[in-house]
This record gives structure tokens, C-alpha cells and sequence, in this order.
């Protein structure tokens, strides 16, 4: 019995480090799964965590553009066994991401989007100062963050409108780009309207529009009703 | 798509607690999970599930447990707790999980 070690393992499970390699014997390996169950009930647990996301997006786009890169090229190369495998790793885990992303969103009390780009409105909502008009005149695109959403307010003419700023493919947050006017994953090759439609994509399946959120101005400042926070 | 990423994810477990533990310590059930994707989205069960095995548990096993992974303390903090040696404490530890394994296997 590996006492010491399994004890190990339990702090670095508890951690979110990387636990240590060892041989377990029968014993050991049913307290580690123990241990496993146990840590996978904890609050939040269900949710990736945000940096462990983040990367994956980082690593995903570079494998698009490895991939795009040269197709010629690809095809002749040998593609090791390993690299197809750790490819496949991250394409895994960014599907579980992306439904773990979706459920959230769904449980938050949200709309479901729909091919009509949804409207998200939260259960238990406040309305949230965001930017002003002023600063909105300058640039007509104005970014923002609350505790729960990230979006963008836009001006369109005089009519206001607040969109979530997370990409409906896998989650990455969007760009403005100043030059096309529209939104732009950084992750892989899609790009919103500033009305939240798709402009395009490459993916085989459809992309859902950006959900709308309520915006609305008071005093010169602009607020958007979003999910309260604690 | 979801079948083959399950899939894949399953290879890729497996493949990592081999290398590492020499032996597979947990497994996705494809079809299993699968069904639960296409499930509308629901709470986990997890915590109730932790909490009524941690329960049924001899009073000290539930108890060390309890601290690590509830209270979130250290084993030294636990076994100060608990007013034993660091060393009966991973001791107990090690029992407690056990125990709480046989508990597992038992529910669904």
C-alpha cells in the first residue's frame, strides 16, 4: 500500500495540479476514484476552469492554422500517431467545454438560441451602467464587461443595441474590427454584423447569431440588463 | 460528432491514467454519457450523492473526509483537527476513501 503516495495525489487533485506518477495497487487505485468522485461534486466543479479554456482556444487556433496553412504540404508529411492523438485531445475538450459553456448559459436562465440570435434575458437581472453616450459618439462600438457577460454596445443611427460579445461556435470573445465593422472570432474564421448576424464562417454546420441583450440609456449613461451580480 | 469526440475522449483517458497509473482509474461510458448530452441540462446529482455517502460513513471516515473535501483543509490541518499524527491521518485517509469506493460502486 502506497499510503504517502495516494495522499499525494489527493492534495494535487485538491489543487488542480498534476498529480504525481506512481504504481497503485488495487487499494489505492479504489481511493483514488474515491477521491475523484468526491472532488467532482465540489461546487464549480462541473465548470472548466476559465485559464484551462483560454489555452485550449490558443492552442485550437493554432491548429487551424497549422492546418489551413499548407494543405500540399500536410497531406505529404507523415502525421505522427502522437500528434493526431494530442490534436484530437483538444478538439475533445473543447466540445466539453462548449457544452458546458452552453449549459450554463441555458441554466442561467437565458433564452436558447435559436436561428433568430436569441434575446438573453436573466432570470434575475439588474440594469448595469456600461458606457456613456458620450464615449459611444466617439466610437459607435463601445466593449464591455459585466461580473456574467462580456458584449458590445453598438450605435446604429440613434437606435441603441447591446450584443453578447462570445462567439456562438466555441466560446472565444470577439473583436471589433474597425476596418469591416464586425465582429471577429479570434479563434477560428467567423465574423458577426454589428446586428449580430453571421457574416461568415467555415464550419460545416450552422452558426447561430449573437443573443441580444436589453440596453437602454439614462442620464447619459448606457446600461444593459444583465445577470445580477452576488 | 458528439459519438466520435466521446469516443476519442475515451481513447485519450484511457491512454493517459495507462501511461501514468498503469491502470485505467476512471472510463467515459460513451453511451451512457451520450444519452446524458442530449438530455435537457440538469443539476448534478454529485453533491447529494457525496453527501448522503459521506454520511453513511463510520463517523471518523465521514469526518476526515469531510474536511478535505468539504472544508477544504489541508491534511495537516485535518489531522489538527482532528487531534491525530499527520501519518494516522493519511492513514485514515486512505481507509475512509476506501470505504467510500465500496460506497460508490453500490449507487448508480
Amino acid at each position: 500500500m502506497t499510503i504517502r503516495r495516494v495522499s499525494a495525489f489527493i492534495d494535487a487533485l485538491l489543487h488542480n495540479r498534476r498529480p504525481p506518477k506512481f504504481s497503485p495497487d488495487a487499494d489505492d487505485i479504489a481511493a483514488m476514484r474515491a477521491a475523484i468522485e468526491l472532488r467532482a461534486a465540489q461546487p464549480g466543479a462541473t465548470i472548466p476552469n476559465s485559464e484551462f479554456v483560454a489555452d485550449l482556444h490558443r492552442r485550437l487556433a493554432e491548429q487551424q492554422r497549422a492546418g489551413t496553412g499548407n494543405l500540399e504540404d500536410l497531406t505529404h508529411r507523415r502525421v505522427s500517431r502522437r500528434g493526431l492523438l494530442q490534436g484530437a485531445t483538444a478538439a475533445a475538450a473543447a466540445a466539453a467545454a462548449g457544452v458546458l459553456v452552453g449549459r450554463e448559459l441555458v441554466s442561467n436562465g437565458s433564452t436558447a438560441p435559436s436561428a433568430m440570435g436569441g434575446h438573453l434575458v436573466p432570470d434575475h437581472g439588474t440594469w448595469q451602467a456600461v458606457t456613456t453616450r458620450a464615449e459611444l459618439a466617439n466610437s459607435h462600438v463601445v466593449p464591455f464587461t459585466t461580473s456574467s457577460t462580456v458584449g458590445f454596445v453598438v450605435e446604429d443611427g440613434r437606435r441603441l443595441a447591446a450584443l453578447s460579445g462570445v462567439c456562438t461556435h466555441l466560446g472565444c470573445v470577439l473583436r471589433h474590427n474597425p476596418t469591416t465593422n464586425r465582429l471577429d472570432c479570434p479563434c477560428h474564421r467567423a465574423s458577426f454584423s454589428l446586428r449580430g448576424d453571421v457574416v461568415r464562417h467555415e464550419f460545416a454546420g450552422p452558426l447561430a447569431p449573437l443573443p441580444h441583450l436589453s440596453v437602454r440609456e439614462r442620464d447619459g449613461t448606457v446600461e444593459v440588463y444583465a445577470p445580477a451580480s452576488d | 460528432m458528439r459519438a466520435y469526440l466521446l469516443a476519442t475522449a475515451r481513447t485519450v483517458l484511457a491512454a493517459h491514467w495507462r501511461r501514468r497509473y498503469a491502470a485505467e482509474i476512471t472510463s467515459i461510458d460513451v453511451l451512457g454519457d451520450r444519452a446524458q448530452l442530449d438530455d435537457p441540462p440538469s443539476e448534478s446529482d454529485a453533491p447529494r450523492r457525496t453527501a448522503a455517502i459521506i454520511a453513511a460513513l463510520p463517523d471518523r471516515y465521514g469526518r476526515i473526509l469531510e474536511l478535505r473535501f468539504l472544508e477544504s483543509c489541508s491534511i495537516r490541518e485535518a489531522a489538527h483537527a482532528m487531534n491525530i499524527s499527520l501519518a494516522n491521518a493519511k492513514v485514515l485517509q486512505h481507509r475512509a476513501l476506501r470505504h467510500a469506493a465500496a460506497l460508490f460502486e453500490g449507487t448508480p
